[in-house]
């Protein structure tokens, strides 16, 4: 997936792959849309479907506060549910964001995408 | 209403500029030790006074001139002191902090018949020191508290809710002492429109708290912080005393079953004399009971070291 396909107005792109039960959330380049209710219903309900859930990061370099606390929301949701939500890739600007609003513990973080689907 | 600041670093600084331009004061009387260090800058913000909405006047005065000054007054605002350095406890500036209240603030309050608003740091204590020392009723001398923790607590816990509310909207109070042991109160539902499980409440309480722990000790490093929410917090306070708006803040206040006369934040309505009243009955459930008692006894901690218990 190239990031950089995403329109102005995708925070982000989904890929779900049912027979493995996973999903990939592809972060755009610049994620700092306003993160409205059918958006967050989205994320929860994909989180709420599948096993496991991938944030791919790598290529963000802008990613909005309140969109770091939704996905530490739903990281312990899947964590109470016995499933996984990682970010993946996550670079030193996102890092240093997690780390100011004290998110670095809650938030799972992952390098590769296969590290989130290893069992 | 017109108001006195005392102190000129960042806070001092900031709160002037700010008072300058709110829509309810009229005067501002800035004192600080340095005279040269305000004087240029009282000027530069008294030529955007042709701006402000009700602000008429900023004068600059050495603090030599205080006991003349405040008596003009109706609040007085105390921001002076030396600042906390990263790795440092506020707790640890207590007798330094102390030592320069006594030879000047507190005699310059002799006949000031105002209401003390207390920012210098550690705010639950110098408020305390305040009232002690200067005879001025317990209802007339507030802390900043945990005016800034609530703040903080408000607008992280906006960010976790959906749909997110504004922070102001957001039923949330830290009350206790201005430092890492402040207890968080949240209704269990936040906003009426958030709906949010008991126990995933309970975690986001958790993570907000660690936020407005961080937003502190950001401050106190200089790093990838700004002190807008404590200027903010100290207009807001004066906001309520100025238009008697009888609104719920946290300053710290006295806790009038306080055998040592402790001051820290609970829940107050504030009006035009300061205190109008405090809400302690959102404070009896024994987890928030015990973390109050954890503050209190912090606090005398600090006091029984400087010896004054």
């Amino acid at each position: 997936m190239n990031v950089d396909e995403l329109g102005p107005d995708e925070p982000y792109r989904i890929q779900e792959d049912e027979e493995q039960r996973r999903a990939v959330v592809w972060f755009a380049v610049r994620c700092d849309h306003p993160r409205t209710k059918a958006l967050e219903d989205q994320l929860a309900n994909l989180v709420a479907s599948y096993d496991r859930v991938a944030c791919e990061v790598s290529r963000t370099r802008v990613m909005g506060s309140d969109w770091l606390r939704w996905l530490a929301r739903l990281t312990a949701r899947a964590k109470a549910a016995g499933k996984v939500l990682a970010l993946v890739g996550m670079g030193e600007t996102l890092g240093r964001t997690a780390d100011v609003l004290g998110l670095q513990d809650e938030l799972v973080m992952k390098a590769a995408l296969d590290e989130v689907w290893a069992p | 209403m017109k108001v006195a600041v005392w102190g000129a670093g960042h806070v001092g600084t900031g709160l002037v500029r700010r008072l300058a331009t709110t829509d309810f004061v009229s005067e501002v009387f800035w004192l600080n030790r340095n005279w040269e260090r305000i004087a240029h800058e009282s000027i530069d913000i008294e030529h955007g006074l042709a701006f402000a909405p009700t602000c008429r006047n900023v004068e600059a005065h050495s603090q030599e001139a205080a006991a003349q000054v405040l008596p003009r007054a109706d609040l007085l605002i105390l921001t002076l002191g030396v600042g906390v350095k990263s790795g440092q406890t506020r707790a640890e500036l207590y007798p330094a902090q102390r030592e320069l209240f006594r030879t000047t603030v507190i005699p310059a309050l002799a006949r000031f018949p105002g209401i003390v608003l207390v920012v210098t740091n550690p705010v639950d204590l110098m408020a305390r020191l305040v009232h002690r020392e200067t005879g001025l009723p317990s209802e007339q001398v507030l802390g900043l508290g945990t005016t800034v923790e609530t703040a903080r607590l408000r607008a992280s816990l906006a960010g976790y809710l959906s749909p997110k509310p504004p922070a102001r909207e957001v039923w949330a109070y830290a009350v206790g002492t201005h430092d890492e042991h402040f207890v968080p109160i949240v209704l269990p539902r936040p906003t009426p429109g958030a709906e949010v499980a008991p126990r995933e409440l309970q975690a986001i309480v958790r993570w907000a708290s660690r936020e407005v722990t961080k937003g502190a000790t950001r401050v106190k490093a200089g790093a990838a912080a700004t002190l807008h929410p404590i200027v903010e917090a100290a207009v807001d306070l004066t906001r309520a005393i100025a238009l008697d708006s009888h609104c719920i803040r946290t300053p710290s206040v006295l806790d009038p079953d306080s055998p040592a006369g402790l001051f820290y934040s609970v829940p107050c309505t504030l009006g035009r004399g300061g205190l109008v009243r405090r809400h302690t009955e959102i404070l009896q459930s024994s987890e928030i009971a015990e973390g109050l008692k954890a503050c209190r006894a912090a606090l005398e901690g600090t006091l029984r070291v400087a010896g004054e218990l």
